[in-house]
C-alpha cells in the first residue's frame, strides 16, 4: 500500500532531501544534505561516519551528507 | 519532521550529499544491507562525480558508524545526474562511470561484495591481470584460458573502436525477431539498427545508417547510459 508522508525539516540554511526508504521496523530513512546541523535537536543522537581512504571533493561546497 | 530518531552524517565537506539509499532486500522483506551514493565535486583527474558505499550497519542491527567500503566513480552528464547503479541481493553493485554524449569514456562495471570491480563472464570486454584488454565470451575463454586471469569486465558505451551492443557476425546481424511491441526488428543486439554491417571486434567499424535509416548522433563517440535498474537479477538499462 502506498503511503504519503509530508515532512518539514531544516532552518534558514540550505537543505535538500533526495531519497527515502522504509525499514522493516516501519521507520523511514531520509537522505540528502544540509549546510549545517543546528536545526537538529541536541537530544537527537548524531553519528559521524568514518571511512578509510580519501574522497575526492576538493571543489565541494562544505555541506553535510546526511541520513535522518 | 517531529521525531527524528537518529542522524548519521559524513564529516562536513566530505561529500556534497547522500543522493540515493538502496538495500539488498526485496520489498516487504526484512531490511538487508544498505548502500548509498553521494555526489562529489572534483576535477576529472581526481575522479569527481559520485561514490558508492556500503554502510556497516542497517539501523536495525545497529547504527551505521562507518563505510564498509566505498568506490569513487568518475561521472559527468547523465551518469553524474542520475547515478546509474543498483545492488543485488548478494550485495554486488552494477554501476556506470563516465560521461554522456562526449568523447572520452562511459562503461558499466560490477563491484563484488567487497567493493572491488569483478569479472562478469558473459560481458564482452574484459581487462586482464596482465594489463591487456580482451573481447569475447565467456570471460574464461581469454588467451590465458582462466577466469582467474581476468581482473574485471565491463560494457563500454562507445560507438567507434568498439563493438558493444552490436552483433559480431552476419547471422546475428541479419536475424529478424520480435520487437516486443507486436512488430519485428532486425539484428540480435540493440544497436544493430544504427549500422550497415556487423562489427568485428578485431577490426571495428561503425558505418551508418542502418536498415532503419537512422545513424548515431553526429557529435560524439560516447553514448552514455541514462538509467540502470536490477529487477530479479536482470539488468535493465537505457542508453542514449
Amino acid at each position: 500500500m502506498q503511503q504519503n508522508i509530508v515532512m518539514y525539516a531544516g532552518n534558514s540554511g540550505r537543505e535538500g532531501f533526495y531519497d527515502v526508504t522504509e525499514l522493516s521496523n516501519g521507520t523511514f530513512l531520509v537522505c540528502g544534505y544540509a549546510e549545517n546541523l543546528n536545526w537538529i535537536n541536541t537530544s537527537v543522537p548524531k553519528t559521524q561516519l568514518t571511512y578509510s581512504g580519501s574522497i575526492p571533493n576538493a571543489l565541494g561546497s562544505n555541506r553535510y551528507g546526511i541520513i535522518l | 519532521m517531529k521525531n527524528i530518531l537518529q542522524v548519521v552524517h559524513f564529516p562536513q565537506g566530505a561529500v556534497e550529499d547522500i543522493r540515493f539509499i538502496k538495500s539488498t532486500n526485496m520489498p516487504y522483506a526484512a531490511t538487508g544491507d544498505l548502500f548509498i551514493s553521494c555526489n562529489t565535486s572534483d576535477i576529472d583527474a581526481n575522479n569527481g562525480g559520485y561514490l558508492i558505499a556500503r554502510l556497516d550497519k542497517n539501523f536495525l542491527n545497529g547504527i551505521p558508524t562507518s563505510l564498509s567500503w566505498f568506490n569513487v566513480v568518475w561521472a559527468k552528464g547523465y551518469a553524474k545526474a542520475v547515478h546509474p547503479w543498483d545492488v543485488t541481493n548478494q550485495g554486488e553493485v552494477y554501476y556506470v562511470s563516465g560521461e554522456s554524449h562526449g568523447y572520452d569514456w562511459s562503461a558499466m562495471y560490477c563491484l563484488n561484495s567487497q567493493g572491488k570491480r569483478r569479472p562478469v563472464s558473459n560481458w564482452r570486454t574484459h581487462w586482464l591481470k596482465n594489463g591487456t584488454e580482451w573481447k569475447g565470451t565467456p570471460a574464461s575463454a581469454n588467451p590465458f584460458g582462466q577466469i582467474d586471469s581476468v581482473n574485471y569486465s565491463g560494457i563500454v558505451f562507445k560507438i567507434t573502436g568498439r563493438c558493444e551492443l552490436r552483433s559480431w557476425n552476419m547471422a546475428d546481424f541479419s536475424s529478424v525477431q520480435s520487437d516486443g511491441n507486436g512488430g519485428t526488428r532486425k539484428g540480435k543486439w540493440p544497436a544493430d539498427f544504427l549500422f550497415n554491417s556487423p562489427c568485428d571486434p578485431q577490426n571495428p567499424s561503425a558505418n551508418s545508417p542502418g536498415y532503419t535509416g537512422y545513424s548515431p548522433e553526429a557529435c560524439c563517440p560516447v553514448w552514455g547510459l541514462a538509467v540502470l535498474q536490477l529487477i530479479e537479477g536482470i539488468i535493465m538499462y537505457t542508453w542514449e
